[in-house]
């Protein structure tokens, strides 16, 4: 077990020195959506995408000719349908899911004899029509839709990149960029992709408005055509595309699991069996005449980020018994607030009501959601992802809240005591847990990560909508209290895959003011200990760096605080950018406010989320991908192919070498240096135990802790297998504690 | 008209019930509601100001309960009326009687922040109102009179709470809910003098547009509502000796048919008494 010690220090000074400031543009087309991963497709090309004619074609040119001609006699309608679209159709068609839903979002009236109509997706228009959107119906609607046009402009994005087919305002100065396309490729088109996205799937889950879904998307593409955005051959590709990345979640939707989740009424009488026999007394329907249980095996119903054993692992554990104290002290606490009521209370209940005729409570999350994404001016394909990240965080929420309220089956507070009264309607299913409650605090998680300047108003909006429960009288608190913890915890899974999916890295793509990335690969979250870089505009007046440890906590007139008190060591500021140790102070916080303040005394803060793993591999190209910076053990010697790195000494590592790797984000450490100092001996290494990932293939650390002599970088030891592959790019990854870095690539021979 | 300087003022209590309803055009029960019941106290006061020119007000408390189901009744101060009235004409028509003109601007404002948008429990809708109204009275020396009357409304936009809402077939993204505007029309006749009256009414209200509540859905305030509805009333004075100037009323009111209304049945009474400042012509 070798230990390298200074030489490394400061190659790795020198490439943090020379870290490029990175150039702050809110908006960009993010070239390289093609390779960020996939949930469901197996790769971008999983549908074929032919190329495009050469704009010299004389049918492309005539193409062009029809669009110059249409665009010298718009009518006004085709201009508000143009207006319309240029927001971005992923709003736009978030918008016509949140009218689909609840539109649809009524129960089944009773029959005449007392019994209850199944709306039937066979026959959709007979009463009652089908579908019933009720919450998880909704929530599950939204994911696939979101999901499928996401990973369906992904593989667009992949094929725009490689055809590079201009857009038509781009070839030809004689039509007009009603729509600014940036310099977006146009073939295939992103809008006719979403549009055949939306028909495939929308057909399917709301049968009954085909007119609607069809009208909508013959908009989408006359608007791409009409504003010089897409030609013709652009939009038939898309559309294809579309339709075919559609027909892959259709076939997933029809074997999830929905089909199963009504159940039959000997299925709903042994969930009440189960109840009694646990000694509780089971939930019943207060309709009248009683209801049956509303999708009571939902929670089988496949999720995104979740395996069924993620699923009962975080399942909460079980109410107060119905016959406790402490259950009818939270029956007491409903009655008490419903007698006390304030008029702001019922507003509250009334605001998050999202009852019958309502996009439901994961649509009103969508909804908020929708001002942070038109105002960040993300490219197609990251808002894309921005609405497929949260629906599939309220989807798996549906799951699990369901899992959660069938496995307890427990009596609302209006069975428990019928002279509880509600201000909106009452839900016809289980109390324990609060659906809406599950719902926000995974949607609070996912759009926090995604826009943090949103944080204290998602965190705010969730509070709020899990104790509306309560003023509306049809929750305990501990319903509301649960739900939010348990979505928090479902809404982490699909964050942890949100910072490993490749759209989270630097190059000016997705970098926006008042974010704080690691050092080695500009992701996010960051971790205590680790150095890390933060991007605000008016830092500093020029470029200065660091000359000394204990790194200064204010540089060219820059200083930076977190939560007010704690010092932050600087290692380098310039104007847009500085590059800071996380204090190791804040150990154990998820986020943390960050203040910077500049030469002239003007403070910005903002929110700057944290984990205690968040491992991240330096690269050569400091951007987190390509050659790693990683060296044979006691040399600075790159591993990568000979003479590959310009004004570097490189070569592959043979097997059983061994490498030293160099990274952030490995967490605790035993003998951790003071902040802002440096560890002087090996003795810092880290509490759990770190792994090296070449090509999939895993092997233990020979050594992982704080590198000698440096401040907020770790430095990985660790021998070549001998089974590991040969190749100038193999890919390697650190991970720690379940979370794996980014992946970057060595050669081995 | 009231004469002038005289003020007719007192207490309507109305006790209002339907277990019928007509959602949209189809009537039908609801076992979550039960029979929803509406009583309504108001004190009323109608004050000449001269024999042509009157001002009335009205402020209502109102009640809700449905009895059956989880919903809360509610209760509150309901929307102020405040109203002129204006004879435009007085004269002899045929030898047997008089004809006469009035018209009635008015206005409605809530009292309280009410919530407006629990129906059907919600004590109102929370909109600011403007009327405007036309009545012809022919009233014959004998006693007997009818009585024509036709009123537009204009309401003004509410706020609720919700960030959305779905009506009319669209799901409108903002919490401003555009109210139709209000066609009420009634003929009524019977026999008035010496201050007892009975008459018999038949009353129509045509909302200009809104949505219809859909299957298994709750009322909304926008609705389109359309009522027909006969009555009755009675007021005669109260023969207690010492008090004179002291009538109590009877009326009973049936709405046979309708659309996003209850099929309700309304039982009014009210006591009311002329005051006389002077100059008031009564004795």
């Amino acid at each position: 077990m070798t230990i390298s010690r200074k030489p490394s220090y400061n190659l790795v000074l020198a490439a943090l020195a020379v870290v490029a400031v990175v150039p702050m543009s809110a908006a960009s087309n993010d070239p390289g959506a093609g390779t960020w991963q996939m949930i469901l497709l197996t790769g971008p090309t999983q549908v074929p995408v032919a190329a495009p004619a050469p704009v010299t074609d004389p049918g492309y040119l005539s193409e062009l000719a029809s669009i110059k001609t249409a665009q010298a006699h718009l009518t006004s309608a085709q201009k508000t349908s143009i207006s319309n679209w240029s927001a971005g159709g992923t709003v736009r068609w978030n918008q016509i899911l949140l009218e689909l839903v609840a539109s649809a979002d009524l129960p089944p009236e009773p029959n005449s004899d007392g019994t209850y109509t199944f709306p039937s997706a066979a026959t959709p228009f007979a009463f009652p029509q089908f579908p019933f959107a009720n919450p998880p119906y909704a929530a599950r609607s939204y994911s696939y839709v979101a999901v499928a046009q996401f990973e369906a402009l992904k593989a667009a994005w992949y094929y725009k990149y490689q055809y590079n087919r201009p857009s038509p305002s781009a070839v030809d100065s004689g039509i007009q960029a009603l729509i600014q396309t940036n310099g977006l490729p146009s073939y295939p088109s992103e809008d006719a992709v979403e549009s055949g996205v939306a028909v495939a799937l929308l057909s399917v889950l709301f049968p009954t408005q085909v007119n609607l879904i069809n009208a909508t998307a013959a908009d989408q593409q006359q608007a791409a055509l009409l504003s010089g955005k897409a030609s013709a051959s652009d939009i038939s590709a898309g559309y294809a595309l579309g339709q075919a990345v559609a027909a892959v979640f259709v076939t997933r939707a029809g074997s999830d699991g929905l089909k199963n989740a009504t159940g039959t009424a000997a299925q709903w009488q042994a969930l009440a069996d189960a109840a009694t026999a646990r000694g509780e007394i089971p939930w019943k329907s207060q309709e009248n005449p009683p209801r049956p249980p509303m999708l009571p095996f939902f929670g089988q119903v496949k999720a995104w980020m979740m395996q069924p054993g993620d699923i009962v692992n975080e399942r909460p554990g079980p109410p107060p018994s119905t016959s406790s104290p402490q259950m009818a002290q939270q029956v007491a606490q409903v009655k008490a607030t419903i007698q006390n009521l304030t008029r702001d209370q019922i507003a509250i209940a009334t605001k998050w009501a999202d009852g019958a005729s309502s996009p439901t409570p994961p649509g009103h999350w969508n909804f908020i959601a929708e001002t942070y994404i038109t105002n960040a001016k993300l490219s197609e394909v990251r808002a894309a992802r921005a609405f497929a990240l949260l629906d599939m965080a309220m989807m798996d929420s549906a799951v699990a809240c369901w899992d959660t309220k069938y496995t307890y089956f427990n009596p609302r507070p209006e069975q428990m005591d019928p002279t509880i009264k509600t201000v909106i309607g009452l839900p016809n299913f289980p109390s324990y847990e609060s659906g809406h409650s599950t719902f926000s605090g995974a949607a609070d998680t996912v759009l926090t990560y995604l826009f943090p300047s949103g944080k204290a108003y998602f965190d705010a909006s969730a509070q709020e909508a899990a104790v509306s429960r309560l003023y509306g009288g049809i929750h305990y608190q501990i319903d509301n209290d649960t739900g939010l913890a348990h979505g928090a915890r479902v809404g982490g899974y699909t964050v942890r895959f949100a910072q490993q999916d490749g759209a989270d890295t630097a190059t000016g793509t997705s970098i926006t003011a008042g974010q704080t990335l690691d050092g080695a690969s500009y992701h996010s979250p960051v971790t205590p200990g680790s150095l890390a870089a933060v991007f605000q505009s008016n830092l500093a007046t020029s470029s200065t760096i660091a000359n000394a440890i204990p790194l200064p906590t204010s540089l060219n007139g820059l200083s930076l605080t977190f939560n007010g008190s704690i010092p932050v060591p600087l290692f380098a500021a310039s104007p847009n950018q500085a590059n800071i140790q996380i204090p190791w102070e804040l150990q154990g916080l998820t986020s943390a406010m960050l203040t910077t303040t500049n030469s002239d005394g003007s403070s910005v803060t903002f929110n700057v989320p944290l984990s205690a793993f968040a491992p991240a591999v330096f690269s050569v190209n400091q951007q987190g991908t390509g050659p790693g910076l990683v060296t044979i053990a006691n040399s600075s010697t790159l591993v990568a192919a000979s003479n590959s790195i310009d004004g570097t000494i490189s070569r592959a590592a043979s097997k059983g070498e061994f490498i030293t790797i160099y990274c952030v984000g490995l967490g605790a450490v035993n003998n951790p240096p003071p902040t802002g100092t440096a560890t002087p001996d090996s003795s810092s290494t880290t509490v759990s135990p770190v792994s090296v990932l070449l090509n999939g293939i895993t092997v233990p650390a020979a050594y992982a802790g704080l590198l000698p002599g440096s401040v907020g970088t770790y430095q990985v030891n660790v021998q070549i297998p001998d089974n590991a592959p040969s190749g100038n790019t193999v890919a390697l990854a650190v991970s720690v504690s379940g979370v794996t870095s980014n992946a970057v690539t060595i050669a081995i021979q | 008209m009231i004469p002038r300087h005289t003020l007719f003022t007192g207490n309507v209590y109305s006790y209002n019930s339907w277990d019928h309803y007509w959602e949209g055009h189809l009537n039908r029960v609801n076992g979550n509601l039960g029979t929803v019941s509406t009583q309504t106290d108001t004190w009323s006061a109608n004050y000449g100001i001269t024999n042509r020119i009157d001002f009335i007000a009205l402020i209502p408390y109102v009640w809700t309960n449905a009895s059956e189901g989880v919903l809360h009744g509610m209760q509150g101060y309901q929307d102020i009326t405040l109203a002129a009235k204006f004879k435009l004409l007085d004269r002899p028509f045929t030898k047997y009687g008089d004809l006469k003109a009035f018209a009635v601007v008015s206005g409605t404002l809530p009292m309280t922040n009410y919530e407006p948008a629990f129906q059907p429990l919600s004590i109102g809708n929370q909109s600011n109102t403007i009327s405007s109204r036309l009545t012809l009275n022919y009233q014959t020396r004998r006693g007997w009179f009818g009585n024509g009357t036709a009123q537009y409304t204009w309401r003004r936009d509410v706020f609720i709470d919700q960030p959305y809402y779905y009506t009319n077939g669209q799901l409108f993204l903002t919490n401003d809910v555009s109210m139709p505007e209000v066609f009420d029309y009634a003929f009524s006749g019977g026999y008035f003098k010496h201050g007892l009256m009975a008459n018999v009414s038949i009353e129509q209200q045509r909302t200009q547009g809104g949505g219809d509540i859909r299957r298994q859905d709750m009322p909304f305030i926008s609705n389109h509502i359309n009522f027909s509805k006969i009555g009755g009333l009675i007021m005669y004075p109260l023969p207690i000796p010492g008090l004179r100037n002291l009538a109590a009323q009877f009326q009973y009111g049936y709405v046979f048919d309708g659309r996003n209304v209850g099929q309700s049945m309304t039982y009014t009474t009210a006591l009311m008494y002329t005051v006389r400042f002077p100059g008031s012509p009564v004795r």
